[in-house]
């Protein structure tokens, strides 16, 4: 073989080498490594089962700005100081950012107010004023109330109106409860508000059979939270007497079972907010939060929809409470 | 080349000799600088391409000795059928549990697919993609298993199947897949000795309008479900080797869903109007949908329904007297086989140390019949 062959086959063969290196490997040309963020959403339930639409809108938001999202429920409902020692944990183990939905507020605004955060923490769907909140997207639970004891207006005002709530420290119980007073006491003759604590099926069921049992009375009912409101509903399907008896039920809430009583005409009206938007700019604030877009905290408000039977097939509102994926 | 150099040195004179001798030995001394050189960039490639492969290596069977967290990617066909979703809240109380039992800290991701096999492989990918430990897979079509067997083997991470069943050549690609279910035909036994029993114990109370024959009609779940046609031959079988007259009026599929097997049970009950006796259902939310269409139709006439599953829905409709009989499996244990395999997995232990496995890779968990008192 002359040394020319020699020469070619011996190029032939770094350049072969230099090709593998170049696509089997990172030696010489370097990926570009997009940066994963992770992210921590602690919530106040024990289940995601009824975070399905706000889950929607953050795994779309976590695929579009790479989070790896860690989506976190509690031992026990409503567990404020888990909560606290969930945000101490996660933001150890690293979690760039953590997205808290407080299950006390007023209890979650004094404890973070004693923390020493190590990553930014974005608020959902409460105003807090503790320091350490970067960013919220908040709901106007009073606006809410209000939308709640506008609808109950309807009834006529001899009859008493029950204010069913797990209690008013828990999530966004008391400032609804402000929103219906202020509605139902805003004409001469005020509404005879009643507010009952429900902890279980059977305080719901024995609430509602004293309007039945001893002596007759028709009521309307309006239920500060969710469980509250499925838990009187519950009550309602199984018995068509006291479907009569209550005039109407009222509440807030975007639960498929929720949604289902809406349809079937056991709840009258519902209170529901667009929880994919909010899942989504909870995630998209926070991104904003760790790559630095915010000088000052950063809040905004979501709308609060009051709907009914008949709009339920809205295309607008068809689109919020059953968004596709 | 060397050669021509020799012969010009012959022919000069020696002035020039010595000059042209020192260059050639400096020529020679270039030459093996140039071979050595080579020797070493070849001997440094080599080195490269060992080390990088040494290291690729060193990497895939790198395993943490001491995890403090664990990530599992929890994946349903249908995140609203009720077995399914009373897996999924059993899972998590597990993942809670473990977390309290063990301090480490658990990551549970769940998706749903809604009935999306393309869904449901992308979300495979992307837990894949985002370093998950295990996988627990309820796949939306079970033959369909093989590409998310070999995305999650070529990652390494094991997989879990639950539910719906992956063919057995599937099951054997990796020794990293398990399946956790019931026993379909287990579970057809049980539901048809619900009828038999009862039969036995009163014949009036199944053959209801005392002919000498029980007309049944049969709700069947999605025909691509291994439990599916295993639960309707079984369950048929024992109710006949039990001695009941059993004589089929129609049947059909309403795959696994309450809506749409009391759309058929209302067609049925228009067709073969006062006739049915008896209605067999592959699991309890079809049987709920059957119950449905009779109280929607306001017939006031017995009809027995059996269902299968003991979902919280399918008890309650017991206790009210909608249904004869289910077939309960037990959640927990079933959410505890599922989960105790992916968290062992995940951390680098045998699961086989803990549950009792078929074959080295099926666990079947424990059924019982629950009845109307």
């Amino acid at each position: 073989m002359n040394p020319k062959n020699k020469l070619f086959i011996g190029g032939f063969c770094i350049v072969l080498i230099f090709l593998y290196l170049l696509s089997s490997t990172n030696l010489i040309l370097h990926d570009k490594k997009t940066e994963i963020l992770p992210i921590s959403v602690i919530v106040e339930e024990t289940s995601d089962e009824d975070y399905e639409k706000l889950r929607k809108g953050m795994d779309r938001a976590a695929e579009e700005f790479h989070v790896d999202l860690n989506f976190i429920t509690l031992y026990q409902s409503h567990d404020q100081e888990q909560q606290l020692q969930l945000i101490s944990r996660e933001m150890s183990d690293g979690a760039r950012a953590v997205i808290l939905s407080p299950a006390k507020p007023e209890e979650a605004g004094i404890g973070l107010e004693e923390m020493v955060l190590n990553s930014p923490l974005v608020i959902l769907g409460h105003i807090l004023p503790a320091s350490q909140v970067m960013a919220g997207v908040s709901i106007d639970y009073q606006e809410a109330g209000r939308l709640l004891g506008k609808a109950a207006r309807e009834n006529p005002k001899e009859l008493p109106v029950y204010l069913l709530t797990e209690g008013l420290d828990y999530g966004y119980a008391r400032e609804i409860y402000d929103g219906i007073r202020h509605e139902l006491a805003a004409d001469a003759k005020a509404y005879n508000t009643i507010l009952c604590t429900i902890n279980s099926p059977e305080d719901c069921r024995s609430l509602i059979e004293n309007t039945v049992y001893p002596q007759k009375q028709e009521s309307v009912l309006i239920a500060l939270d969710k469980n509250s409101l499925e838990m009187a509903a519950k009550v309602m399907e199984d018995s068509t007497v006291y479907q009569e008896n209550i005039r109407a039920l009222y509440g807030i809430g975007d639960t498929t079972r929720l949604l289902n009583f809406l349809d079937k005409g056991i709840i009258r009206g519902l209170v529901a907010h667009n929880r994919f938007d909010e899942g989504y700019l909870s995630i998209e604030k926070a991104v904003a939060v760790i790559t630095g877009g915010y000088s000052e905290r950063e809040e905004l408000i979501m709308e609060s929809y009051y709907i009914t039977r008949e709009e339920l097939r809205n295309p607008i509102y068809e689109k919020m409470l059953y968004p596709i994926d | 080349m060397k050669k021509c150099c020799i012969l010009l040195i012959n022919v000069m004179p020696a002035a020039v000799y010595g000059q042209t001798a020192a260059m050639l030995q400096k020529w020679r001394m270039d030459v093996e600088v140039k071979r050595i050189m080579g020797w070493g960039v070849f001997i440094a490639v080599i080195g490269l391409l060992a080390g990088s492969f040494i290291l690729m290596q060193g990497k895939k069977s790198q395993k943490d000795p001491e995890k403090t967290s664990i990530r599992i990617g929890i994946f349903l066909y249908r995140g609203d059928d009720t077995f399914i979703s009373t897996i999924r809240l059993a899972l998590e109380e597990q993942a809670k549990q473990y977390e309290q039992e063990t301090g480490i800290k658990v990551v549970l991701n769940i998706e749903d697919a809604k009935e999306n096999q393309n869904t449901q492989n992308s979300q495979v990918e992307r837990m894949i993609s985002l370093g998950y430990d295990a996988l627990c897979v309820n796949a939306v079509d079970r033959s369909m298993a093989a590409g998310i067997i070999e995305a999650a083997r070529a990652a390494d991470v094991p997989v879990v199947f639950f539910n719906r069943e992956p063919v057995e050549e599937d099951m054997h690609l990796w020794e990293q897949v398990y399946y956790v279910g019931a026993d379909a035909k287990e579970s057809a036994v049980l539901q048809g000795k619900i009828v038999v029993d009862a039969y036995k114990k009163d014949p009036l109370s199944i053959d209801i309008n005392g002919d000498g024959k029980v007309n049944y009609v049969l709700l069947e779940g999605e025909s691509s479900h291994q439990d599916s046609l295993i639960r309707t031959e079984w369950s048929v079988q024992t109710i006949k080797d039990g001695k009941v007259p059993l004589e089929k009026l129609t049947g059909g599929i309403a795959n696994w869903e309450r809506s749409q097997a009391s759309a058929l049970t209302q067609q049925w009950l228009e067709e073969f109007p006062g006739e049915i006796e008896l209605i067999i259902s592959n699991n309890d939310d079809m049987a709920l949908g059957a119950a449905d269409a009779i109280e929607r139709m306001g017939i006031t006439e017995k009809i027995n329904i059996v269902g299968i599953d003991g979902t919280p829905q399918g008890v309650q409709g017991l206790e009210k007297g909608k249904l004869l009989g289910t077939v309960q499996s037990d959640r927990t244990e079933y959410a505890h086989a599922i989960f105790t395999i992916a968290a062992s997995l995940a951390c680098g232990e045998n699961p086989g140390e803990s549950l009792d496995f078929v074959d080295e890779k099926y666990y079947w968990s424990s059924q019982k019949e629950l009845l109307r008192e």
